[in-house]
């Protein structure tokens, strides 16, 4: 009886130890190793600037223009359509990137053993705070990211302080005009945005960003602000809009912004208050 | 019914019309509809709404139906082919192309993108219309040449679309249709430009109907084949082109609204052609109804309506009516 049991009990401590020796390897591999990042966001890049996590960063985004010495940096492509291959060259241990970025592609990032991180932005302006948290988690910055979303309350709460004993101006931020029309409806951070800078948002009442030119002009907001066209600038949007049947009929004042800066969801949102503060104070 | 087709039609629209002018996203109830009317309703941006937005809207795609059924029944009967509708010789895919390349090249603002679209859509129909010129001509020259120039500059487009993406959705709703940026201009060159294509068509109907023979029997019967065909197509073609650049692609009135009078009515043309037109206003005139209706606070473009409206409806006369071409 005694030597029935010998055996299986070998077997089972062989195969226990070929289970726990891969394990063990992967505990022997956990040595800090030096990170690489490449960012495939606009807005990903600016908090990573921001952190002070700069030299870190080996790639960017086509996209990724602030600050200027960002632009130094190798680009893998578009927002939409960035390379593999180029990634890869840069051999980097994460990507991190916000939006718009196919899944298949971020699966075969994932495939080459790089650290993947997709931060879905929330509809939300505290959504905000959340982006800058989880980029200084994955690049060990959490008491900087703590400090910056701090700075940002601190300037956000001034700014609404400011904002809230003023008459309310109408507002109706237009993204995109003619066929088609995309505005900040109610379900969207740049609603927030507008309200907490004394604005009313005409089109609170919209969702998924897109309205109809009835209710524009059922509204006869005060202010229009409008967002330039790719690649255009801001007056020769403005231009085109005043021209286009049926905004040319409309009373508004209209005024243009820096979209880089205001569309952005990231470091510089507290300065994107200030500026809309700005055009909509400009009007009372 | 088969007499009287049209003058239902007729009325029908009307009432549509009417309805059509009540409802949309702005609410605003009938009583102070009628009164922007008669005066005594002085919101002006009520007015607005209804004048400039919802009424300019309803003529045009009223006139730009007739446009695309009256082309439909020109095409099915030159081409003899039940499968063709007047954006089969390249007159969509070069509009949308045009307007893609003003759009890559950002010359968008300073052509617009109306007349990037008519350049695009005459282009192409005139460089198809001369390649099958040149070849003793056969109706099947002439749709594989379509076919071609379909796919080419399909490809074209989804190139630039691919290359420019944060214009694709610029591309994109302005290819997949609108009456949203109808102006007075376009609504009164659209009406006239549907009156004459009517005239032209009703005074070819005999033509239109021999052509719908083999090529044989047309010839013997005194046609000259050839200079009727062309300028069939080239009115037609630019008509619909015209139509295109102002209000974008609208798929599937061309082609079944000819195929609904002619389950109806026959295939006999004079008796076809303006019930058609009619028929074709009264569909599109709905779709651009309910492209302003279905969302809470967008719209949809009118070119997802008529494909969804016009397939079921298609498929369900098809299987129940008992079917004439020719």
């Amino acid at each position: 009886m005694k030597r029935h049991f010998l055996t299986p009990l070998f077997i089972v401590i062989s195969m226990i130890v070929l289970m726990l020796a891969p394990l063990s390897a992967q505990g022997m591999m956990e040595q800090p190793v030096e990170q690489r990042v490449v960012s495939l966001s606009p807005n990903v890049t600016e908090t990573i600037y921001a952190l002070g996590g700069e030299n870190l960063l080996v790639g960017r985004s086509d996209y990724c223009n602030y600050p200027a010495e960002a632009e130094a940096l190798p680009s893998v492509g578009t927002l939409y359509n960035p390379s593999l291959e180029m990634i890869l060259a840069l051999e980097p241990t994460h990507v991190i990137s916000s939006a718009f970025v196919p899944d298949e592609l971020l699966f075969s990032i994932e495939q080459a053993n790089i650290n993947v991180l997709s931060i879905s932005a929330q509809e939300t302006f505290e959504g905000t705070y959340d982006l800058i948290r989880a980029v200084g988690d994955v690049i060990h910055r959490q008491s900087q990211a703590e400090q910056l979303i701090g700075e940002m309350k601190a300037q956000v709460k001034a700014i609404e302080e400011k904002a809230a004993p003023l008459s309310k101006v109408t507002v109706y931020m237009a993204l995109d005009f003619g066929s088609f029309d995309s505005a900040a409806t109610g379900d969207t951070f740049l609603h927030e945005m507008i309200e907490k800078a004394g604005g009313t948002n005409v089109a609170a009442d919209g969702r998924y960003w897109t309205y109809s030119k009835e209710l524009l002009v059922e509204k006869e907001p005060q202010l229009i602000l409008l967002s330039p066209r790719w690649g255009e600038s801001e007056d020769a949007t403005i231009r085109e809009f005043k021209t286009t049947k049926p905004y040319s009929d409309l009373k508004a004042t209209v005024k243009g912004f820096d979209a880089d800066v205001v569309l952005r969801q990231g470091p510089r949102s507290a300065q994107a208050l200030q500026i809309l503060f700005d055009l909509i104070d400009g009007e009372r | 019914m088969r007499r009287h087709l049209g003058w239902i039609i007729l009325v029908a629209t009307l009432t549509l019309a009417l309805v059509s002018l009540t409802i949309g996203s702005s609410r605003i109830g009938l009583s102070e509809t009628i009164g922007v009317f008669t005066g005594r309703n002085t919101s002006s941006a009520q007015r607005y709404i209804i004048l400039n937005l919802r009424l300019v809207r309803i003529i045009a795609s009223f006139a730009a139906g007739t446009i695309l059924a009256l082309g439909g029944v020109s095409y099915q009967a030159v081409l003899r082919n039940p499968m063709a509708d007047p954006f089969i010789l390249g007159v969509s895919s070069g509009a949308s192309f045009g307007v893609a390349l003003a759009i890559f090249f950002g010359v968008a603002t300073r052509f617009g993108l109306p007349l990037s679209a008519l350049l695009g859509a005459t282009g192409t129909t005139l460089f198809i219309l001369a390649l099958a010129s040149r070849k003793r001509s056969s109706n099947t020259v002439l749709l594989l040449s379509g076919v071609a120039a379909n796919y080419i500059l399909s490809a074209a487009m989804t190139l630039l679309l691919f290359l420019n993406r944060e214009q694709y959705q610029r591309i994109l709703a302005w290819s997949l249709g609108t009456f949203s940026t109808a102006t007075r201009n376009q609504v009164v060159i659209a009406s006239l430009v549907s009156v004459l294509l009517l005239l032209f068509l009703i005074g070819n109907h005999r033509n239109l109907d021999l052509l719908l023979l083999d090529e044989g029997s047309a010839r013997s019967s005194g046609l000259a084949v050839e200079s009727v065909r062309y300028r069939l197509l080239l009115i037609s073609s630019f008509a619909t082109a015209l139509c295109v650049s102002f209000f974008g692609v609208i798929g599937f009135i061309g082609l079944m609204a000819p195929h609904i009078t002619r389950l109806i009515l026959g295939a006999k043309h004079r008796r076809l052609i303006f019930p058609t037109a009619l028929l074709g206003g009264f569909l599109l005139l709905l779709s651009d109804t309910l492209a302003r209706v279905l969302l809470p606070s967008g719209e949809l473009p009118v070119g997802i309506i008529t494909s969804l409206l016009g397939v079921p409806l298609f498929l369900f006369l098809i299987l129940k009516g008992r079917y004439r071409f020719g």
